[in-house]
């Protein structure tokens, strides 16, 4: 080799062999240190586990009517007082967690997935990315509320029908969320180098923009889960939700408002889980978008 | 220069819409040798990497590389042909995966070109983990446990994965620190000796570039107006751009070339005629309207200067 020449030095002097530079905690570390995350975990899984454990909790039909039991306040006897049929609010509430529970994981999984695909896809494609914008502005500019009342008139009021309405409106902000993402990521130096050394598209997808885009993904899942689960209990509550033959917190709230000055309790218990429930979802979405993203942490 | 050449780029040009940052750039590298380019930032030696390996398109142009044009190359082809020419970036913070380990960073290239079994590919790892003098311990490590030393050789391991006939390193020190500079540039110089890879160097660092380098054009505004061997080049500087870079650098200048005065142009209004003559010590009438023609000057040596043309008269 003719490498070695007589204008230049054979050898530069360098530096010394560095050492491993010291890591960050894992993300599963901070969040167990951040006590509002913390909180609002434990409050999801006792949630989550009342509503899965209804059966052994709360035995019996949550809907058998006994018109002798009506109105009885909170107490040993019913944990949670009984309503105008003489249902057991303890009942109710644990087992129309399932059911508002079970419609805000199916319309967040529905919903995130699409929004993740058509996001990727969209950051990625330019000309598709034109369509598919104008489409998310068409569906965010049209009202929720119209489209699942629209689409409980002609499907029927049923479980199906509130999921499919609610994956439909809440795909669009979230579908936002993502392709703003990708288009961030894209430009990384990472996926030029992906690029150079051969890695075909899909894979570009899977290994390098899905994983860089997976925190805020997150942060947007929970805040939708608590709309979905919000969107449930307020459709259901005026009447196009599931339908009056399930059960629900939302239903559950239908009934109540009739009785609210005559038996408080039976408003109260399914509006304290519901509440309960979406404001740990909040504060969960908050504090790991603070523990992901520390540039977006609030300053004191 | 009877070797053959494996990389031949003819009238390379690269616009983005009215910016011309690339303009009808023409070089070749015989097998196993590094071609340096040189320039200030904005003279367009980034974009000219990209080119070649065509991460961006091309306006006009070919490259020839092992015999085929990549610029006709369809995705497929192209992206197959990626295995024999690798690049290695300036950034070593933002050109590895942050969620890839050191062990699936340089399995990668070899599974996505589909190189050996998964017992081969770890093993190739291994060892080329240990020809960038990064313990094996480092493999299931992840990039930010690193510096920027140690990262520029992940990314140099990664770039070697497929055993490439062509590197192109694109400010391969600049962001690192002087100390970590030298290693990472001694051990560029010794792998490329060990696997005889041609190498393709963009630098604006012209101490480095004459380390590294075999053959080096100097980058003005898009265009190539010097090139020649190296030795040529830093003793026999024709342009009086590469006159005024040499008179600039740190420590070299003998006090009597001018040394460059202002920034360079934008590449939206490039001047009429000769690119350089705004910041020429030298201009005349003729740079104005005439644009000057690359000429052979000897020894390998070419230069586009109208300068030449009076030396050639007299």
């Amino acid at each position: 080799m003719s490498m070695t020449q007589a204008t230049s030095p054979d050898r530069l002097a360098g530096g010394d062999e560095e050492s491993f530079v010291t890591t960050n905690k894992p993300v599963w570390q901070r969040l167990v240190a951040n006590p509002t995350a913390m909180t609002s975990i434990i409050l999801l899984v006792v949630l989550a586990l009342s509503a899965v454990l209804a059966p052994l909790l709360a035995p019996g039909n949550p809907l058998k009517v006994s018109p002798a039991d009506r109105f009885i306040p909170p107490g040993a006897e019913h944990y949670f007082g009984t309503d105008n049929l003489g249902r057991d609010m303890f009942n109710m509430v644990l087992h129309g967690g399932r059911t508002s529970l079970f419609v805000g994981l199916v319309v967040t999984a529905i919903s995130m997935s699409v929004a993740v695909v058509l996001g990727a896809i969209s950051g990625f494609y330019r000309q598709v990315d034109m369509v598919l914008m104008r489409i998310v502005d068409g569906l965010m500019a049209f009202p929720g509320i119209v489209l699942a009342t629209a689409a409980a008139a002609i499907m029927g009021p049923s479980m199906s029908t509130v999921i499919t309405s609610l994956s439909i409106v809440l795909v669009a902000p979230s579908l936002r969320v993502v392709r703003g993402q990708v288009l961030v990521v894209r430009e990384l130096q990472m996926i030029e180098a992906a690029r150079s050394v051969g890695v075909p598209t899909l894979r570009l997808f899977t290994r390098y923009i899905l994983p860089a885009v997976s925190s805020p993904i997150l942060v947007q899942a929970s805040f939708i889960f608590s709309a979905a689960v919000l969107g449930e209990a307020g459709l259901s509550f005026i009447g196009v939700g599931i339908g009056p033959k399930e059960l629900s917190w939302g239903n559950a709230l239908t009934e109540a408002r009739n009785y609210i000055a005559q038996a408080p309790w039976i408003v109260l218990f399914p509006g304290l889980a519901l509440m309960l429930t979406i404001l740990a979802l909040n504060l969960l979405g908050d504090s790991l978008r603070d523990i992901l993203d520390p540039r977006l942490a609030r300053r004191r | 220069m009877t070797e053959q050449s494996i990389l031949s780029v003819t009238g390379l040009s690269k616009s983005f819409r009215a910016v011309k940052a690339v303009r009808d750039v023409s070089f070749s590298i015989p097998r196993g040798k590094t071609f340096g380019l040189v320039g200030e930032s904005g003279s367009g030696k980034s974009t000219t990497a990209r080119l070649v390996l065509r991460l961006v398109e091309p306006t006009t142009g070919s490259i020839s590389f092992r015999g085929r044009d990549l610029a006709e190359l369809a995705p497929r082809a192209l992206r197959a042909e990626r295995r024999h020419m690798q690049m290695i970036f300036q950034d070593p913070f933002g050109s590895l995966n942050p969620r890839m380990s050191v062990r699936e960073t340089l399995v990668e290239p070899q599974l996505v070109h589909d190189i050996g079994t998964p017992s081969d590919r770890l093993r190739t790892a291994e060892r080329l983990l240990a020809e960038v003098s990064l313990p094996r311990a480092a493999l299931d490590r992840f990039p930010h446990e690193f510096s920027g030393g140690q990262r520029q050789r992940i990314a140099i391991a990664r770039a070697l994965a497929t055993n490439p006939e062509l590197i192109v390193a694109d400010e391969p020190v600049s962001a690192l620190d002087v100390s970590v500079q030298a290693q990472v540039l001694n051990l560029m110089r010794d792998l490329q000796d060990r696997h005889g890879t041609t190498m393709l160097f963009i630098s604006h660092d012209l101490r480095v570039v004459q380390f590294m380098c075999d053959e080096i054009g100097v980058m003005y505004l898009g265009e190539i107006v010097e090139q020649g061997p190296r030795d040529r080049i830093y003793g026999a500087p024709a342009h009086p751009y590469t006159q005024a870079l040499l008179a600039s650098a740190p420590g070299k200048g003998s006090g009597q070339r001018a040394r460059l005065k202002g920034e360079i142009p934008s590449a939206h209004a490039v001047p009429s005629g000769c690119a350089f003559r705004t910041r020429c010590p030298h201009a005349f009438d003729r740079c104005v309207n005439e644009k000057p023609a690359m000429r052979d000057i000897g020894g390998g040596q070419k230069a586009a200067c109208h300068l030449l043309d009076k030396a050639e008269a007299a």
